[in-house]
């Protein structure tokens, strides 16, 4: 991730500050794996924990993926945006 | 960017999400960020599938096309989906862009809701139509706006 440049604000929220992991993902299977796979997230990741998924494309799956989240006591929010090349001229994106 | 979960946890996460982006919408609970992008992308996509139709036959009328293309994106025609795609499609360039196939996603979204609502949907039906005439003829790598290739 030695490319990776992030703009943060000045000064970072608290909760930012606490313990983040960012994970690229290409589609929902990637995800489903990173969630619940061996090692996942769902059973790695503290109880109360907020799950913002981007990739996935699914109504149906990011449901699914919240309710079997909810055993673990975490939470998990779809999070769209408007995709290249539409999302950069709109300026949705920073 | 469109977020969907708890209004509470769209709160909390607000700080976070307004590093990534300027305009951000609390869209309801889970799957409801995923459902707005796909009604958005469809309006887009039913723009496409009519300028698709109208573009072969007002230049077999005699029009000019870059007249046209400066009609649809200044005239009360005009939308996002017309002043990106029209000048690639008046270049007839359907490469570098968002692909047909990419879209695909966004149908069976929009379609799963009228499903669960049975709803009559008859110009996204149309859409469709020509959607998967232009991947049946083999344009799925290509842009959107190579719909237009397959009327």
């Amino acid at each position: 991730m030695s490319g990776l440049v992030l703009a943060l604000p000045n000064p970072l929220p608290s909760w930012l500050l606490k313990s983040q992991n960012f994970f690229c993902l290409p589609f929902t299977p990637e995800v489903d794996a990173t969630l619940f796979g061996p090692n996942g997230v769902a059973e790695g990741a503290g109880k109360g924990s907020m799950i913002i998924d981007t990739s996935t494309i699914y109504v149906s799956d990011a449901q699914a993926f919240q309710t079997r989240l909810k055993a673990f006591e975490l939470s998990y929010s779809d999070f769209l945006y408007q995709g290249y090349p539409f999302g950069r001229r709109m300026v949705a994106l920073r | 960017m469109m977020f969907g979960s708890t209004l509470s946890e769209f709160q909390q996460a607000k700080p976070y999400l307004n590093i990534m982006g300027r305009s951000i919408f609390y869209c309801g609970d889970c799957g409801k960020g995923q459902l707005i992008k796909a009604f958005n992308n469809v309006v887009c996509d039913i723009n496409l599938a009519a300028i698709s139709e109208i573009m072969p036959l007002a230049m077999e009328s005699g029009l000019d096309p870059n007249l046209l293309g400066q009609l649809f994106t200044t005239g009360s025609s005009r939308s996002f989906a017309f002043e990106h795609f029209v000048p690639h499609i008046i270049e007839r360039t359907f490469t570098g862009d968002y692909s047909l196939q990419g879209a695909l996603k966004d149908i069976i979204n929009f379609q799963q809701a009228t499903s669960e609502f049975n709803d009559n949907t008859p110009m996204f039906d149309v859409m469709v139509n020509t959607y998967q005439k232009a991947i049946n003829m083999g344009f799925s790598e290509e842009s959107k706006s190579a719909m237009l290739t397959s009327l």
